[in-house]
């Protein structure tokens, strides 16, 4: 290792077979696409799992050297990328979740339509700003414009866009946090890729929905604000501001969260003269009222959003059982997960950070000039902070518009350069007892005695450094890969589902409406749009649409179409079935009991989907 | 409607994001920073109208040719030159890779952000589009203008 020129090549052949490794995951993703599956552990190819763990190991050793930082990010960067892809790579429409409803709406902005709305429900009084902000317009803004930058689907440009955007950015965002918070370079460039391994940071940074995008400016955003907090400079605070707004106009759960840090960065801003007593006192009382935003806003939630009914119930804990509220608490939804890994694998990252955190804290505390102080403590109480919201939402409030489980994306972000700092100061310590070894003077009557345990203790160091712990932070990124990607799940849309949809599409010339289940409706959803008055599927939640498919079922009859029909002034109605959504004696059932004037429009290669017409006597 | 199949779009997405990474990979730090210098002083306003003239390319190719071949290398020539502007007006102060990775999302946010408005204003069928290229470029192009001149 003494000699550079060797030590350079030895690393640029490290960095070329890497980046071999991260080609070959991507070829066996691409292999692993399917027409049909449930979860993407289902389909993965059994080759992928151990050339990502050698990919990682090899990633590690190359961050933990003396290599340049941007080529550094640039690795991470390749891996980000190919973790959050899975579900764009594997499935033909992405996952079936919210990215899918999300499309659905980005849909009607690229083909330029007015949704056909069936139902006018009351609106709240603020409802007209809420349409404004929405984070689907700005989402749709971007990959409307991307989309057509490119030539490309919207469907393509669409699926890939948060898990590009979030493979780029938010291992930068995690450097520069890292780098605001006193972390040496080896330390940063590790707290990118530690990122990784926080499962629902992972989900999330795998579908394109607009609270993702949120997170995106949130993250970027957390840098600028620590940086003023330690500068208190004009440019920071722009900077904090602007990536907040955008967060705001992305997700209103990241622009509160956004909001509520900013505030408490503002608040906690020490005085000259100010008694210490009195900094703790508004210190407290800033976090009680910045931790008090987002509840309050969820309540408030109503006056600007339709079927918002969020209410505050303090008597929810005394029903539960005490390990309940501590499950609960500790892992959320996960607690009742069929593999126990999975909530461990939750909880480990921000409890190493927050032990970490008190352990530098206190630290700090003795040595009064440190300059980090005031960003670790701001980071510190940005995490209470998070940490306190999450278990308000779980324990006191009921009918929230989304899973309480999603603050943990942001007080993981703030956990990941403790974690990667935590790490790396084991990494030195390891390294420093290796030289202290190599310094201390042999005893000349002990010599071979000395020489032996010295080797032994060098080659154990030697082993610690670089197979355990590159193997330890590789193993638990690729496990916590299980937890982030689901492992129970239902069918996902499928190729032939999809098929269906563009058939009907390219065949039909008069408007038409589709009868069909809901998970159908999501494959319509992401090629023609949602409520898109030329080619109508009814929204997921609809009832209506939902009645109307039961009733199709049931007995399949052209009463139903022709109602379908004049509900949504179209001239042809589709009822799709398929096989693996409704069960082969449904299925089977439904096929034979079809009878005249319906007709036989579609049938999919391998005979698992159906799909019967009716066009109206007038038309 | 014409609906492209995505199933062959992820390889060639990747494959075309390599080519241009290798290529950023190859030119050494100095010939970077003299790029990012030659472009961020834009003299005569050459990679201004640059931009507007890929914007031109982007707009042909939407409404004849619709080839991701001819609209990737294009977009990103278009994101990296106007990356490059904001990039060094807002984050100056940091390593050139950072400058060109905020810059670029300082771009992206600033084209959906614009998209955004002429959403709320309008719509976004294809010329708006092309509307929000151009407007996305002339704000980045007088930003990057203003701070070399306040910069002297």
């Amino acid at each position: 290792m003494d000699n550079p020129t060797h030590f350079s090549k030895q690393l640029r052949c490290g960095e070329v077979l890497y980046l071999i490794l991260i080609c070959v995951s991507f070829y066996l993703l691409v292999i692993s696409r399917t027409d049909e599956a449930r979860t993407v552990w289902e389909v993965l190819n059994p080759a992928f799992i151990p050339t990502l763990f050698t990919a990682t190991f090899l990633l590690i050793l190359i961050l933990l050297s003396s290599e340049k930082t941007a080529h550094k990010l640039f690795l991470v960067i390749t891996i980000s990328i190919l973790l959050h892809s899975f579900f764009a790579i594997i499935f033909p429409a992405g996952d079936s979740s919210g990215q899918q409803i999300a499309l659905g709406r980005i849909r009607s902005v690229y083909d330029n339509f007015e949704p056909l709305t069936l139902t006018s429900p009351s609106k709240p009084l603020f409802s007209p700003l809420y349409e404004i902000f929405r984070g689907d317009h700005f989402q749709a803004a971007l990959s409307v414009t991307l989309a057509r930058m490119l030539s490309l689907d919207i469907l393509g440009v669409h699926l890939f866009l948060v898990p590009t955007l979030w493979g780029i950015f938010v291992p930068v965002a995690a450097f520069l946090t890292a780098r605001t918070l006193g972390g040496n370079d080896k330390a940063c460039a590790l707290a990118s890729l530690i990122i990784s391994v926080f499962p629902y940071i992972t989900y999330f940074g795998a579908i394109s929905v607009p609270n993702s995008l949120g997170f995106i400016f949130f993250f970027s955003s957390f840098p600028f604000l620590l940086r003023y907090v330690e500068s208190r400079d004009s440019k920071s605070l722009f900077l904090t501001l602007a990536f907040s707004f955008f967060s705001f106009l992305s997700h209103f759960l990241t622009g509160i969260m956004s909001l509520s840090l900013i505030l408490l960065a503002f608040m906690s801003k020490p005085y000259k003269g100010e008694k210490p007593t009195s900094l703790a006192t508004r210190l407290i009382v800033t976090f009680v009222f910045c931790a008090s935003l987002l509840p309050l806003s969820l309540v408030y939630f109503r006056f600007f959003r339709a079927n918002s009914s969020t209410t505050f119930n303090l008597e929810k804990p005394a029903g539960l059982p005490i390990q309940e509220i501590v499950g609960m608490s500790l892992f959320g939804d996960f607690a009742n997960s069929f593999n126990v890994l999975v909530p461990i694998l939750t909880v480990i990252g921000p409890t190493l950070a927050f032990l970490y955190m008190v352990y530098l804290l206190h630290k700090l505390c003795r040595n009064h000039e440190a300059r980090s102080k005031a960003t670790h403590t701001f980071a510190f109480l940005a995490f209470l902070m998070i940490s306190a919201d999450y278990l308000i939402l779980t324990l006191f409030m009921d009918e929230l518009p989304f899973n309480s489980e999603r603050l943990w994306v942001l007080r993981d972000f703030i956990a990941t350069p403790f974690v990667a700092q935590a790490i790396f100061q084991l990494v030195s310590q390891t390294k420093r007892l290796s030289h202290a070894e190599f310094l201390r003077p042999p005893s000349l009557n002990h010599l071979r005695t000395v020489i032996k345990t010295g080797a032994l203790r060098s080659l154990g160091i030697l082993i610690i450094l670089n197979i355990i712990i590159p193997s330890i932070i590789g193993g638990w990124l690729v496990l916590s890969l299980s937890a982030a990607y689901p492992q129970v799940a239902s069918l996902q849309t499928t190729q032939y589902e999809l098929d269906a949809v563009k058939y009907i599409e390219g065949n039909t010339h008069e408007k038409y409406v589709v009868i069909c289940d809901v998970w159908t409706i999501y494959a319509g959803e992401v090629i023609v749009g949602i409520s898109n008055p030329s080619a109508y599927y009814f929204d997921e939640f609809s009832q209506l649409g939902h009645e109307l498919f039961t009733n199709m079922s049931r007995e399949p009859s052209p009463k139903w179409m022709l109602s379908a029909m004049n509900l949504t002034y179209t001239a042809v109605a589709y009822f799709i079935v398929s096989e693996p959504r409704i069960g082969a004696e449904e299925f089977n059932r439904i096929i034979t009991s079809v009878e005249e004037p319906l007709s036989l429009f579609y049938v999919s290669p391998n005979e698992k989907l159906y799909v019967f017409s009716y066009s109206s006597p007038q038309s | 409607m014409t609906v492209q199949s995505s199933r062959n779009l992820s390889p060639r997405i990747y494959a075309c994001a390599c080519t241009f990474v290798f290529t950023m990979m190859n030119l050494n730090r100095f010939e970077l920073l003299r790029l990012e210098r030659r472009i961020t002083s834009d003299e005569k306003l050459q990679y201004s109208l640059s931009s507007y003239f890929i914007v031109a390319v982007i707009f042909l190719n939407q409404s004849s040719f619709q080839s991701p071949i001819i609209g990737l290398p294009a977009s990103l020539v278009y994101v990296s030159i106007n990356a490059v502007f904001l990039g060094h007006v807002f984050f100056g102060s940091q390593e050139p890779f950072f400058r060109l990775i905020l810059g670029s999302l300082a771009f992206l946010t600033l084209l959906g952000f614009v998209g955004w408005i002429v959403l709320a204003i309008y719509s976004l069928d294809e010329v708006a589009s092309i509307l929000v290229l151009v407007i996305a470029a002339t704000v980045s192009s007088i930003i990057n203008r203003r701070m070399k001149h306040s910069d002297g």
